[in-house]
């Protein structure tokens, strides 16, 4: 008893006297706040608010005292406080400069409602979103163009270590998962063409698939997947940090500065990388004709001789640059878009990998039309 | 309140800190001055326990730190608030979420008597109601500031460690944050250590001043250390600045 706050009243109209005493203190407050809420206080009158008793009292407790204090005035009563420990005195003063109220809670709105309103904010985000990308885009033609008029301007040394980060450090990954859905796409061929006994035709469709589709887009996929999302992350985390602001008021310009090293890096190696998956891929290919479908490699290679031609492999490279711009823009935009705070970089390197990857894929059909018209 | 005793601290290899004593006594609001990169917020951030100490003890609440268990050390990390130069709110709770965030971890308390104490808590720093519902990125730096201590102040915890908690505030709010300190120590009890550069808020709420100068700690009233032969001790209250905060206040 002697450690719990408490709450008593005694005595009956005009005379009623409310007790208080023990700890008033943050760790009792969820109790004591039950124990007042139970309280029947009176319709008016006087009441003497005795907190004589209190032993121990803390901002929490204040505020539960003046709390009933306002509550027994809002209802007419003429509340005297008595017997407070001299010391506590400042306490309950500083904690009069509170509010009356608490903050009226936010507005609450049918969930039925609030569904249809989030499909037309997605909506015009969508919209926002893809007027922002053109505008984006159009900030880089000139910045580009700007760039190109001066050719000094180019900062190699960026441009250089962006290469080397989203380029060369990614050949590993790159390389070996390339070889895997090489083998993959060989294995299942294999097992549907065995049954018409053309098993020598895997090297055809392996040939042509990885070339013209699959080696591009895996490539893009995990471009998407590690530099994208590392351009958004890096610009992100240095709009939280002002430094992009600082960045413009020394006459610098981010779009120079901070894109079109990023925008060349995988202009450049993006379809270096497509090529060195393709290679990869047939090689993985080939070795599991190798050692399952006892095709030797000299058989390989003259069966894919025969079903490539030239452009087979162009125009599976012709995309790489598309792609690449489109990583690369979509990943820069959503990182200058970061507002300052770590919630938010998060949900643009979300957005960053998600859209690149859409519009990756978007494109790669896009480019199958264009070519079927072109007869290609 | 605090006792350090025999303290180190070394940063990237550099020794910044050696052989600190140094006790905090109740109720007395300790200031800890020092030239830029003389280590004070190292020296904080040691003692709240970010960075390890390279040699010595600290003791809070009469533990040692470094001994204490993790329920030890959660119950005095819940007796002490540290506000930090920027606020080092989080950024995606908003103002009022920030101020919750304490009170949510540790009690638990009904909804309604929440949503009062962190109204309480942001009315006793000086911010209006409406702020509470803002992101801190929409804050100025001053009601980040503001918003930092309520959050640092939410548990009523005895002990507090403010850094710098002036710079960069108008003379006006500086003045009003050093007024809520004194304030808020008289009423609520507090012990409060710290950091500052500001020479006012120094005279206006420093019981006895620190000072870190040649990786040492020099401790004593204002009136002591005024009359100090070292000479970092004496540029630093007697150039221009120094004195004209003194005779404004004498």
């Amino acid at each position: 008893m002697a450690d719990e706050g408490w709450i008593e009243a005694s005595g009956e109209g005009d005379a009623l006297v409310l007790h208080a005493g023990g700890q008033w203190r943050i760790t009792e407050a969820a109790a004591l706040d039950a124990k007042l809420g139970a309280l029947r206080l009176p319709p008016a009158g006087h009441v003497r608010l005795d907190l004589g008793a209190i032993a121990a009292l803390d901002t929490a407790g204040a505020w539960l005292v003046l709390r009933l204090e306002r509550a027994l005035a809002a209802r007419g009563c003429v509340v005297t406080i008595a017997n407070l420990a001299p010391d506590l005195k400042p306490l309950l003063r500083q904690v009069e400069k509170g509010p009356a109220e608490a903050l009226p809670p936010p507005r609450r709105v049918n969930a039925v409602i609030a569904g249809i309103a989030a499909i037309g904010a997605g909506m015009i985000e969508f919209l926002r979103t893809a007027v922002g990308q053109l505008d984006f885009l159009g900030l880089v033609v000139l910045g580009l163009l700007r760039t190109l008029s001066r050719p000094g301007r180019v900062r190699f040394i960026a441009l250089s270590t962006h290469m080397e980060r989203a380029g060369v450090a990614a050949l590993p990954i790159v390389g070996l998962l390339s070889f895997l859905v090489g083998m993959v796409t060989a294995f299942q061929g294999a097992q549907q063409l065995q049954r018409f006994g053309a098993e020598i035709f895997v090297v055809d469709l392996l040939g042509i698939g990885f070339l013209r589709e699959m080696g591009v887009l895996l490539t893009a996929i995990i471009v998407a997947g590690r530099s994208g999302s590392a351009f958004t992350a890096e610009i992100g985390a240095m709009q939280v940090n002002e430094e992009i602001d600082a960045m413009t008021t020394l006459g610098l310009d981010p779009i120079e500065v901070l894109v079109l090293p990023r925008l060349f890096a995988l202009l450049l190696m993006l379809p270096l990388l497509a090529f060195y998956a393709d290679a990869m891929g047939l090689l993985g290919g080939a070795f599991l004709c190798w050692v399952s479908l006892d095709i030797p490699p000299p058989v390989f290679l003259n069966e894919l001789h025969r079903a490539l031609m030239p452009e087979t492999f162009w125009l599976g490279l012709v995309k790489a640059p598309f792609f690449a711009g489109t990583i690369a823009l979509v990943g820069c935009r959503e990182g200058l878009q970061v507002t300052r705070s770590a919630e938010s970089v998060g949900r643009h390197t979300t957005r960053s990998v998600v859209h690149s990857i859409f519009l990756v894929i978007l494109l790669d059909a896009a480019f199958s039309i264009i070519f079927s018209w072109l007869n290609l | 309140m605090l006792r350090l005793t025999g303290l180190a601290t070394r940063v990237a290899g550099r020794v910044l800190h050696r052989d600190i004593n140094l006790e905090l006594y109740p109720r007395e609001v300790l200031a800890v001055v020092g030239a830029s990169g003389a280590g004070k917020s190292v020296l904080l951030k040691t003692i709240v326990g970010i960075l390890p100490p390279a040699a010595g003890t600290i003791e809070v609440f009469g533990q040692d730190v470094a001994r204490a268990r993790a329920e030890a050390l959660a119950d005095i990390m819940r007796r002490w608030g540290v506000m930090f130069q920027d606020g080092a709110l989080f950024s995606s709770l908003t103002v009022a979420e920030n101020v919750a965030v304490p009170f949510k971890e540790w009690q638990h308390l009904p909804k309604p008597l929440l949503d009062e104490l962190c109204a309480l808590k942001l009315a006793l720093v000086g911010l209006p109601p409406e702020s509470g519902r803002q992101y801190p990125a929409e804050l100025s730096g001053g009601m980040r500031k503001r918003a930092g201590l309520a959050r640092a102040l939410a548990l009523d915890p005895p002990l507090l460690f403010l850094d710098e908690p002036t710079a960069g505030l108008d003379p006006i709010a500086a003045d009003d944050f050093d007024r809520l300190v004194r304030d808020l120590k008289e009423s609520l009890g507090l012990t409060v250590f710290m950091v500052t550069h500001d020479l006012d808020s120094l005279i206006a709420v420093a019981d006895r001043v620190a000072v870190l100068v040649d990786n040492r700690i020099k401790i004593g009233t204002m009136a002591e250390l005024l009359g100090d032969p070292n000479p970092w001790i004496h540029a630093y209250f007697h150039g221009p600045r120094g004195r004209s905060a003194v005779q404004a206040r004498a």
